[in-house]
């Protein structure tokens, strides 16, 4: 245990005008492994308190796709002493509902339906036990508690790569978080978790089956990933919820939410030292995993040929073209957010050309998405009712061939430049907004490039961008999404009714 | 607000090498016996940032040098409620080409690559009862942003290229805008709770091609003067040149007298039970009751209530039971509007799988009924309190949220002291005032239903008292939703 942390000057120094902006950063870890980040400011009258857990929906496979997801919603379902009357009076009646969930997976797996009379019996019995446990149950104590003691900003969420508890307190109650995210580490109980599944049932139904551009983008990002689990949406696929079990939770419980793979970050008014000294107290007897996180090995192959997916669906038209990109650290990655740059905003070439030129599309944008292994860069266009998308992807590719063959112009580079600047102080400008930052940074690798990010891309010469767009937005290697009214098919050939094409072109 | 800065990096680095593992209380075995200081906060005054400029329009202002940028917002007194009719969508267009459209002085190519090149950010919105402008920007390009707002604001000239344009994008999304369950909810909700009111129209593809260019000048000329907006400004600046240079900024169109009245708007349900058909796996549904228009000495008792029924998250009753308990959705609130303009509803808003849809509004209606005839317990109320007069502090966090959050205040007409007296009206509220405006307000026979799912599922299901079947519900298509009046 070390009895101090240092101090970090996060500076921005002038990159084309004069500006030094210095906020304090604490870092440290505890001897646990878990990490702690401390921004102090003394403006405010409350703190952005946030723990993040470095797992997320990549780290799941066939089965058990989405848990991540499920734990968030179980995370404030309560502890052995958080939600609770008595936890030992509950702990018969969940052995009891698991022999039954066990009962009605192997009904399933026997090939009966959900809606078969034994299973619904078995269900029904199910939910009668929960009615017993209930009287047990202090429904959601962990969210009034935080509530009455002024809370704001309460949720979660859960991306790929990390899940996030986060909070805003007044200053004087930051302890209420210690207390609460301590003891949901330590002591989570799955209580009422078959009840909360119906929940992500209709999460699910409400995000992807009801809203034809997200369940195009889950297929699309599913077809762009073949070997990565970054293809696995991070809700889970239905047919995996359905089959969740408390059993199959705690397992992955077990492994990934532990001090070792978590982050705590807190912005705002907060005393160093102090809040240093009550991170230990609370979270510093929490024991690493048993074993170690086990990390995912796969990797993207390398990718060849064209792949096409084409939806017809109630939707805007679109066109999304992905490219494969490395995973970070990679200083090429800072090249491509130069051509994100070229492509993007109004003045960006492609709104120029295709919006305001040609007027194909309603709107056009780019962006290079960082990811911890295989990332992407992603053009995508709204496009006019009657825009063939295939002119549009032609007229796309020129651009990018411009890139490959010249170098931006000082303008674009300037102009790039100053969004980074005013990106980099608007982060500053939010508590929640920076801690999200500095973690997400952090879990690529390390906060420090947060604020060395500005000048990463400020330093690069134009002469080294042609050939990061030659390496990696090949065009013999894209994949290309199209979705397209139910009304409007693309020609003559292809079908009209919820159609979907998907094809390789080697 | 003015000497803001962060911690001085000598005082820091003093106290944490003064870090070390001293003696530790022991951790309390339940959060609630946890013993917090007092907090010493107050919430701020908005009078002293606020200046009455000559040309009669109101500035809040705020100098802080704590990061090397400048935010400005106004609210100006238009909305689409005052959109001609057959021309429903101008107040929008007006919106989007003012940022778009060119300037006296910049042709609108020479603009976007002037705002991008600095990277301003500006922006305008359109509501029912308020045009809204935004910009951020870095403090060393001032002097070219203000020029630039400026021109946005009082010099925009609306080319005809442009303005075909945006309307053809426009008239694009109108196309696609119900698409998605969720506005096809909203929409249908106006049409049953405000029939034939102005509330309920919609632009469409005719009433877009409609308006024309002159109708914008027009417009734009009538509203855009100094005198009808009010302006927030924060940021790294020194305070009296600013309002020297915002002065200034406002000279423009400084003799027009806008004179905007908001046409009245009547709460009118002839639709008791509105159903409109799409094949979905879900049905989105909204309960709907009139309410009142702000101020009204109930709203206070309303907001408390409104967070123990449905609008306090998972620890509301709905919550508690359609959610947690039942499983039946992922989403349930309810929410009781706060309207300057017009009556307001209250609203209940949920989506649940088609097969639970009558037990789920059944369950609804009866938490309804509960809370009608047998009030709320005094945990419940104290809670609800304390969440609300608890966000303070947050709303209060940067000189802009305080510069912007008085704007918005004046604009509506509220006293200076009106965040002050708040806690105050909060926690004055009784169980009492509670049943009241209960059986008041929440009457389910006066509930309006509104729905959008697969009519075939939904039509035949029946829970305990509740199925569609038993009210006299009128089904429609999405297409023809905006034929209703």
């Amino acid at each position: 245990m070390k009895t101090y942390g240092f101090i970090f000057l996060l500076g921005l120094f002038s990159l084309a005008g004069a500006f030094d902006i210095k906020v304090p950063v604490y870092y440290d870890t505890c001897d646990n492994g878990l990490r702690i980040i401390i921004v102090p400011d003394t403006n405010v009258a409350v703190v952005s308190c946030r723990l993040y857990y470095f797992v997320g929906s990549m780290y799941e496979g066939p089965g058990t796709s989405g848990l991540s997801h499920m734990f968030e919603h179980m995370m404030f379902k309560g502890t052995k002493r958080l939600g609770t009357t008595s936890y030992e009076n509950e702990k018969p009646i969940m052995k009891q509902i698991d022999s039954l969930a066990n009962l009605v997976k192997y009904e399933l797996l026997g090939g009966k339906a959900e809606s078969d009379s034994s299973v619904v019996a078995l269900r029904t019995e199910l939910f009668s036990l929960l009615e017993k446990q209930r009287k047990y149950i202090k429904k959601d104590e962990i969210w009034e508690l935080y509530q009455k003691n002024n809370g704001t900003h309460l949720n979660a969420w859960t991306s790929d790569d990390m899940t996030a508890y986060i909070v805003t307190l007044p200053r004087n109650k930051v302890d209420l978080f210690y207390w609460i995210e301590s003891d949901r580490m330590k002591n989570p109980v799955l209580r009422e978790f078959y009840s909360e599944r119906e929940v992500v049932t209709e999460e699910r139904r409400m995000r992807y089956e009801n809203r034809p551009l997200q369940k195009y983008w889950e297929r699309l990002n599913a077809l762009f990933y073949v070997a990565h689990p970054y293809r696995i949406p991070t809700i889970g696929w239905m047919s995996d919820i359905r089959a969740y079990t408390r059993e199959k939770m705690e397992k992955h419980v077990k492994q990934f939410y532990t001090p070792d793979n978590a982050l705590i970050v807190l912005t705002g008014n907060v005393d160093t030292t102090k809040a240093r000294k009550q991170i230990e107290k609370y979270f510093g007897s929490i024991p690493r995993a048993l074993t170690p996180k086990e990390e995912v090995v796969t990797r993207e192959p390398e990718s060849f040929g064209v792949t096409r997916f084409t939806v017809h669906d109630n939707a805007k038209p679109r066109l999304d073209i992905m490219f494969h990109t490395p995973g970070y650290p990679n200083d090429d990655l800072y090249k491509l957010d130069i051509v994100e740059g070229i492509f993007s905003g109004r003045s960006g070439r492609l709104y120029r050309r295709l919006v305001d030129k040609e007027g194909l599309c309603t709107d056009i944008g780019a962006s290079n998405y960082f990811r911890l292994h295989d990332g992407y860069f992603h053009i995508w266009a709204g496009l006019k009712s009657d825009t063939d998308p295939r002119v549009v992807e032609k007229i796309i590719i020129e651009e990018i061939e411009k890139i490959m063959s010249q170098p931006p112009e000082p303008k674009e580079i300037k102009r790039i430049i100053n969004s980074i600047r005013m990106s980099f102080v608007n982060s500053l400008n939010s508590l929640e907004g920076l801690s999200d930052r500095l973690a997400w940074f952090e879990r690529l690798n390390s906060w420090k490039d947060m604020p060395d990010y500005p000048q990463k891309v400020s330093s690069l010469k134009p002469e080294e961008i042609p050939d990061a767009a030659k390496k990696y937005l090949d065009v013999n290697k894209m994949t290309v999404g199209t979705l397209l009214p139910i009304k409007q098919p693309l020609d003559n050939n292809r079908k009209s009714k919820n159609s979907t094409t998907k094809q390789q072109e080697l | 607000m003015k000497n803001m800065k962060f911690y001085p990096f000598l005082i820091m680095l003093m106290a944490l090498c003064g870090f070390s593992k001293s003696k530790t209380t022991a951790i309390v075995n339940h959060p609630s016996q946890l013993k917090f200081k007092k907090l010493d906060w107050k919430v701020p005054e908005g009078k002293p940032y606020r200046i009455e400029l000559k040309n009669g329009s109101v500035l809040y202002i705020a100098q802080d040098s704590l990061l090397p940028m400048v935010q400005i917002a106004g609210y100006v007194n238009y909305g689409s409620l005052l959109d001609p009719e057959g021309k429903e969508g101008t107040s929008s267009m007006l919106a989007t080409l003012m940022r778009s459209g060119g300037t006296k002085k910049y042709p609108s190519d020479t603009l976007n690559e002037l705002i991008d090149l600095m990277a301003i950010k500006i922006s305008l919105t359109s509501s029912l009862s308020q045009l809204t402008f935004n910009a951020s920007f870095l403090s060393e390009y001032t002097e070219e942003a203000l020029d630039i707002i400026q021109q946005i604001l009082f010099y925009p000239v609306f080319e005809q290229k442009k303005t075909d344009k945006e309307k053809t994008i426009f008239i694009e999304s109108i196309r696609h805008r119900f698409d998605e369950p969720s506005p096809i909810l909203e929409a249908a909700y106006r049409k049953a709770m405000y029939s034939g009111e102005i509330v309920g129209r919609l632009p469409t593809e005719k009433s877009v091609k409609a308006v024309s260019r002159k109708d914008l000048i027009s417009l734009h000329k009538k509203i855009f003067t100094p005198s009808n907006m009010i302006i927030a400004i924060a940021g790294m600046f020194d305070r009296d040149s600013m309002t020297g240079r915002i002065e200034k900024l406002l000279t423009a169109n400084k003799d027009a007298k806008p004179g905007v009245n908001f046409p009245s708007v009547k709460l009118s349900n002839i639709h008791k039970c509105l159903v409109v058909h799409k094949p979905l796996s879900q049905a989105y549904v909204r309960l709907g009751l009139p309410l009142f228009k702000r101020p009204h000495p109930d709203y206070y008792a309303m907001s408390v209530l409104n967070l123990i029924l449905g609008g306090g998250g998972f620890t509301s009753r709905l919550g508690t039971k359609i959610r947690s308990d039942e499983g039946l959705t992922y989403s349930i609130y309810s929410h009781a509007e706060s309207n300057y303009t017009f009556d307001g509803t209250f609203f209940i808003d949920f989506f649940t799988g088609n097969s639970s849809f009558a037990k789920a509004v059944d369950l609804t209606l009866k938490e309804i009924k509960n809370i009608v005839s047998n009030g709320v317990t005094d945990k419940e109320m104290d809670h609800a309190k304390s969440s609300l007069t608890g966000d303070l502090p947050s709303m209060f966090r940067s000189s802009f949220d305080i510069v912007s959050t008085y704007a918005w205040n004046e604009y509506y007409g509220r006293s200076e002291n009106h965040y002050k007296e708040y806690e105050k009206k909060i926690n004055g509220i009784t169980k009492k005032d509670l049943i009241r405006v209960a059986q008041k307000y929440l009457n389910v026979d006066n509930v309006t239903f509104t729905v959008v799912g697969d009519t075939a599922a939904l039509l035949e299901q029946k829970s305990g008292n509740f199925s569609l079947k038993n009210f006299k519900y009128k089904t429609v298509s999405v297409d023809s939703l905006l034929l209703l009046p």
